[in-house]
């Protein structure tokens, strides 16, 4: 039982998911070893999506009580993925397209991800480590023991092999630089394209489309990019200034100088704070969609439990191969090294399921980091329960030259209310951009 | 009993404000604007070392490292002290001569500190670059600490004590009469909206509470307050960022810092690179705002002395503000006008460090009213005076 | 079996650690923050700050009025890629 690879001929032929599947059927099959392993692998797909489809949940330990950790969030919003590859710790598998020859290893174990001794640690303190106040009672000399003792467990990986060369970075100065290629993001560029301003538009992911490209059950095209938007992909914005934006485009710096910038970067998953929700197995419905739209399925017997849009594309997609709770909260996940069930409630009734892929789709969250690296007001906001940038109507914040729309602001919308966001968003840039 | 209110709630405040109390000067009162750690307590690199350029700072830093190996057990909170030595290096002939002269007198006052042949900076840290550069001292009793748990054992005990800690609280004027202190108007705040520089708002309305002494320890916010007494402090307040970067198995021993360009690094307990380095020019006043011209600075000094880092990733940045006096050394003790009122201020970043060993020496002025040797050759009158005492072992 | 419900995961953080940090005094978010090193590890507050921020609701009836500060990067940078950037006045 375990997550594995599923093909266009295992799903009905007028699905929306077989479609995609036949559409991205893979051009260059690979090799990648796993700590010695071979693994089968697609040029180009998310290398922690290649380790799920050869059925490898667990990829490394956690830093302080050594429990096991796999991909949770595909999104590069988590530890789950972390892996040594080629020689370099710390690298987000979900975040690296797979090329032929990698050697990936997995990190912080021993002596390996799936069965680690340093576990015990875990069990000798089943609630927390106090560090602050561990063996602070005794005399001077096995107090400092036990921190030479913790310095040797702490950190994940190790230095480098050898030393990283890196291209000289690029300085980009534009009118506009809109974050996140969604539909408003989208949208929002054209917009400030079409009034004749200098756009740059970039995005992390390989294309257009955003949360569209995670729905299995959407297999329409994207809105195109007017001509006179430069998009930038594989460009994910890593910080923001007072004056100045940081991506990293394929590995390389690129410092933006832009007199607007529009953060149009969505929302984000999680699955919640239960007992166990750290356990190999336990998925963000996001996650387990965007796996899907890869042609990986996260496990044999799926439980999805919530009623979010990426739970309805999953039930949608995958019928009766998935077990849907959509009423329903999570008590805790069962099982040790992976996850083997879960007890879920739902008003006053309580019951255990079985399965060994648990997928939540929990409240999403505005993404609010990079505006608020920017300067823009975040607050926190009753009706969404989590914090969100202060906006007006348009989408302008407090900070002048920050804006932010779509998602980001209003929590998740059809795509076409996105866009039309979007289009405000940029109309009153464009605007702004006029009147400076 | 006096009471005294002491303004400022990092290490030295609190640690003044716990060895008044362990002298029995208990009723004692500690504001501070923001939360605990939110000032350059919260924000230093942990870094302790005896290696200074003065006889004064180097017999004081002893004392402190002492305290900071006994704080776990004595205060029963961990601050993980790990003394893998500070590795100063050069990479100018001025500065090497420097070493050599602070070497010696550091010999003379008890430290074992020593210069470095090329092969034993190359055992110690393997992984340094020893390009350019011409010489290197090292004294292996020097350290870091993780600097939070010091504030909150300080607070805990000075709490049981009976002292009062109340955060988010600012000070928004004084009343005097007679040429003294005789009440502290404060102002409850809240961390303000308004940006991420750690600003605070007003959050109700201001009141008075009365003192028959006023001890400032606000760093960088000192002149600011001290002004509302009329009182012109010297120094200001110096932005100084720091980065940290992803944690990573032990491999460095030592604080390594750099006098020729003012890079700092250490490893922490959590495994995370953490340092710093001297970037000009800096914004005027109090300024906590991040920069990416710091984190660039900072990288290629980092990569120049250890190539492998290149491949190691930065995981956040932040900023604190040192504070500066002309001729480096701090400002302390008691003024002419207000007579009740304390300085301890301007300790020019390594304030930290220093506090373990100058709590107590302020609480021991405070309750005798003994101005010692060391208190008189730092007092603010020293710069009336024009009788400077200059530190040059200054990192960043 | 050990049923940690993790608030952190990237720092190994539970929610009990979180809970007991309560118990000793640190109400506001950034104290919490500092106490029990949740938000500061890989993720670096994606996971975490909103899971704190709706137990702080939960438990104290108000939620925090900001986050704590989005310090950058977004995601980790290698100082390799921070080496090379600027002119050569920032070196």
């Amino acid at each position: 039982m375990a997550p594995r690879r599923i093909l266009p001929a295992d799903l009905p032929p007028d699905s929306a998911l077989a479609r995609r599947l036949v559409a991205h059927r893979p051009t260059a099959r690979v090799t990648v070893d796993h700590d010695g392993s071979p693994v089968d692998a697609v040029a180009g797909e998310p290398l922690a999506v290649a380790l799920l489809g050869a059925g490898t949940l667990t990829l490394a330990r956690s830093v302080k009580y050594h429990r096991p950790r796999g991909a949770m969030c595909l999104r590069g919003d988590c530890d789950g993925c972390l892996v040594r590859l080629d020689g370099v710790p710390n690298v987000m598998a979900c975040q690296t397209p797979v090329r032929a020859g990698m050697v990936v290893q997995s990190q912080n174990a021993f002596p390996t991800a799936g069965l680690d001794v340093l576990r015990v640690t875990d069990w000798f303190f089943p609630k927390h480590l106090d560090h602050h106040h561990l063996l602070v009672q005794f005399g001077g000399a096995l107090n400092r023991t036990m921190q030479v003792f913790a310095r040797r467990m702490a950190g994940l990986g190790t230095l480098p092999d050898a030393v990283a060369a890196f291209p000289r970075a690029e300085l980009v100065a534009v009118d506009a630089l809109v974050v996140g290629a969604g539909s408003s993001g989208v949208a929002c560029a054209n917009a400030i394209a079409r009034g004749g301003a200098s756009v740059l538009l970039v995005d992390e992911r390989e294309g257009p489309g955003g949360t569209r490209r995670d729905d299995p059950t959407d297999d329409a095209a994207y809105p195109g990019c007017d001509p006179a938007v430069t998009a930038r992909y594989g460009a994910g914005a890593v910080a923001t200034y007072e004056d100045e934006t940081l991506l990293l485009h394929d590995g390389r710096g690129v410092s933006v100088r832009a007199r607007a910038r529009v953060f149009a970067t969505g929302c984000r998953e999680s699955v919640g704070t239960f007992p166990q929700n750290d356990v190999p197995g336990v998925f963000t419905a996001r996650a387990c969609a965007l796996a899907l739209c890869h042609g990986v399925l996260c496990g044999e017997r799926v439980v999805v439990v919530g009623d979010g849009p990426f739970a309805r594309a999953l039930v949608a997609a995958l019928g009766a191969r998935v077990t849907h709770a959509p009423g329903a909260a999570v008590v805790e996940a069962l099982g040790g090294r992976a996850v083997r069930g879960a007890t879920l409630r739902e008003g006053a009734r309580t019951w255990k399921v079985k399965c060994d892929a648990l997928v939540i789709d929990g409240e999403d969250s505005a993404a609010y980091e990079l505006a608020g690296q920017a300067g823009a007001r975040v607050l926190w906001s009753d009706g969404r329960r989590c914090f969100v940038p202060e906006s007006d109507a348009d989408g302008a914040t407090n900070y002048t030259g920050v804006y932010v729309t779509g998602s980001l602001r209003w929590g998740r919308r059809a795509p076409d209310a996105r866009a039309r966001d979007g289009a405000l968003t940029g109309a009153r840039v464009l605007r702004d951009l006029e009147g400076r | 009993m006096p009471r005294v209110v002491v303004i400022g709630a990092g290490i030295l405040g609190l640690a003044t404000a716990y060895n008044l109390a362990k002298r029995g000067v208990k009723d004692v009162l500690v504001v501070d604007r923001a939360y605990l750690c939110g000032g350059a307590s919260g924000r230093n690199g942990g870094g302790v070392r005896a290696q200074f350029s003065s006889e004064t700072n180097i017999r004081l830093m002893r004392e402190s490292i002492e305290i900071c190996r006994d704080f776990a057990t004595e205060m029963k909170i961990n601050v993980w002290f790990r003394q893998g030595g500070y590795l100063f290096l050069t990479r100018t002939a001025a500065r090497a001569r420097d070493l050599e002269e602070n070497v010696a007198l550091q010999n003379r006052c008890g430290l074992p500190t020593r210069m470095l042949d090329p092969s034993e900076l190359h055992r110690i840290v393997p992984e340094l670059s020893s390009e350019g550069v011409r010489a290197a001292s090292f004294n292996p009793g020097d350290g870091v600490v993780f600097p939070w748990p010091f504030i909150w054992g300080y607070a805990r005990a000075a709490k049981d004590l009976g002292v009062t800690v109340r955060p988010f609280t600012e000070v928004v004027g004084f009343e005097t009469r007679g040429g003294r202190v005789t009440g502290v108007r404060l102002r409850p705040t809240r961390l303000s909206p308004l940006d991420a520089t750690d600003e605070v708002l007003p959050a109700g309305d201001p009141y008075t509470e009365a003192c028959d002494d006023v001890v400032l320890c606000a760093g960088a916010w000192s002149p600011k307050i001290a002004a509302l007494l009329g009182l012109a402090l010297p120094n200001k307040p110096h932005r100084h960022e720091i980065c940290s970067t992803e944690p990573l198995k032990p491999w460095l021993g030592p604080l390594v810092a750099d006098l020729t360009d003012g890079l700092y690094f250490s490893q922490s307990m959590r495994g995370e690179i953490v340092g710093g380095v001297a970037v000009e020019p800096v914004p005027e006043g109090v300024n906590q705002q991040s920069s990416r011209r710091f984190l660039t600075t900072y990288a290629r000094a980092l990569v120049r002395a250890i190539p492998t880092m290149a491949g190691v990733r930065v995981l956040r940045q932040w900023a604190g503000c040192y504070d500066l006096t002309p001729d480096g050394s701090p400002i302390v003790g008691r003024v002419a006008e207000p007579s009740n009122l304390t300085l301890a201020c301007g300790f020019m970043g390594h304030g930290f460090m220093m506090a373990p060993v100058m709590g107590r020496l302020l609480a021991e002025h405070v309750v005798t009213g003994q101005t010692s040797p060391l208190f008189a050759r730092w007092g603010l009158d020293r710069f009336a005076r024009g009788e400077l005492e200059h530190e040059n072992m200054i990192i960043g | 079996m050990t049923a940690k419900a993790m608030l952190c995961r990237c720092e190994d953080v539970t929610l009990d650690e979180v809970m007991e940090a309560l118990d000793a005094g640190h109400h506001d978010i950034e104290s919490v923050k500092r106490y029990t090193g949740f938000g500061t590890g890989w993720c670096q507050g994606k996971q975490c700050v909103l899971a704190c921020a709706r137990l702080l609701a939960q438990v104290t009836g108000r939620a925090p009025e900001m986050p704590i500060t989005p310090r950058p990067p977004l995601h980790p940078v290698p100082l390799g890629v921070l080496a090379s950037l600027g002119g050569d006045e920032e070196g």
